[in-house]
């Protein structure tokens, strides 16, 4: 840093009297109260800085109490009763275990959770099962492979459950539907007629 | 026997300045309040108001410390600080025409009341010859002057190239001595 306002060897006499006139105005000090100016608008800084902490803390807590209260009043209570879904299909004389048709009635709930448990676990909706001839399984079964294979991602298709009928299984009688039930069930599936199946393919090999 | 401690640096006393120490805010404006206020005392002509720009620039790192990035020396960006509210204030000054009192500024300290008094006259004098210049000359050339920057430095400061400053200098340096020219004509000062 090159002194300017001494003489250098290469400042003529016009720089050096320009300099010792400049020179005739001294400024002082800075006054002694800035300085403690200074630390009072430093303090009161500091001070707005850990103001709006505390508030966010107490507002952080406050809002994490609201929210527990929410949802603990949120929470769904327990079913006091099993539920048990209905169904058209499933007829009021059910048959056994040893029915080679699965029954919608078997997929009740099991039975209540103790009244201990406070959270309810809301049962998931079961898949829609397709009661078919023990004959006509596998065809189901190929045309969910090709489905599945054609329609990977396609909404709403769940896997299909084959459930295979031993051979020396005892045939139990197809239960009877109410007349009452069946008018609802063909008044029920005229209204989607055409609709379904909603891909329609024939089976290869099948002759379909 | 211990050695000194180190003097810490302006990035360190910053840092600790932000972390809500005190005492290394204090360190800060104790280092470089000679600099700014005697910079703002000559661009404005008013000690007031270099006490006001003083205090103004040191609480801007308090207020908004992101704006000084390290790219240069905090005292390089204090003084630049400084320099715009100088200018901010002279651009208020020249439309209201304001004269600062000269009695704020330079104090009596001569031997003799005599002395004392043309002292005062003197400063007076050299004052209203800077004040006569632009502020953009008139700020290099305290700079140099009176700061002994270098003109990197002060290219910096001003937020221009060296050449430019160069030029700035030049023509304050000439204005500055038909001023002086003017005034020894009317027999107030002697140039040699």
């Amino acid at each position: 840093m090159k002194a300017n306002l001494t003489p250098g060897p290469k400042d003529g006499p016009e720089r050096e009297a320009l300099r010792a006139f400049l020179r005739q105005w001294n400024v002082g000090a800075p006054p002694p109260d800035l300085e403690e100016d200074l630390r009072r608008t430093f303090r009161r800084r500091r001070r707005s800085v850990r103001r709006p902490a505390v508030w966010l803390a107490l507002a952080a807590g406050i809002a994490l109490v609201a929210l527990s209260q929410v949802v603990r009043t949120q929470r769904p209570a327990p079913p006091a009763r099993p539920v048990v879904e209905a169904s058209p299909l499933s007829a009021p004389a059910a048959p056994p275990e040893s029915s080679p048709v699965v029954g919608r009635a078997e997929r009740t709930v099991a039975a209540a959770p103790p009244a201990c448990v406070h959270r309810a676990r809301v049962p998931a909706p079961a898949a829609h099962e397709v009661i078919v001839e023990p004959g006509q399984a596998e065809l189901l079964a190929q045309l969910g492979r090709e489905l599945r294979m054609v329609q990977p991602e396609a909404p709403r298709t769940t896997a299909l459950r084959i459930e295979t009928v031993p051979s020396d299984a005892q045939d139990a009688p197809i239960p009877q539907m109410p007349t009452t039930d069946a008018l609802a069930y063909r008044a029920r599936w005229e209204t989607v007629e055409g609709e379904w199946p909603f891909v329609h393919r024939a089976v290869p090999g099948s002759g379909r | 026997m211990h050695p000194p401690p180190r003097a810490r640096t302006d990035q360190e006393l910053l840092k600790a300045t932000l972390d809500g120490d005190e005492e290394a805010f204090v360190e800060i404006y104790r280092r470089y309040r000679d600099r700014v206020y005697r910079f703002a005392c000559r661009m404005t002509g008013s000690a007031e108001v270099a006490r006001d720009i003083t205090h103004a620039c040191l609480a801007s790192l308090l207020e908004r410390p992101s704006r000084f990035d390290g790219r240069v020396g905090l005292g390089t960006y204090l003084c630049a600080a400084a320099r715009n509210q100088s200018l901010r204030h002279a651009g208020r000054a020249w439309r209201e025409r304001l004269v600062g009192p000269a009695s704020d500024l330079w104090p009596a300290r001569g031997p003799s009341p005599l002395e004392a008094l043309l002292e005062d006259e003197r400063a007076r004098i050299v004052r209203e010859a800077l004040g006569s210049l632009a502020p953009l000359h008139r700020e290099v050339l305290i700079l140099v002057e009176y700061e002994d920057l270098d003109l990197a430095t002060v290219a910096e400061i001003v937020g221009a190239e060296v050449g430019a400053v160069k030029v700035r200098l030049h023509r304050a340096r000439r204005k500055l001595r038909a001023t002086l020219e003017a005034h020894a004509k009317r027999g107030a000062v002697t140039v040699t």
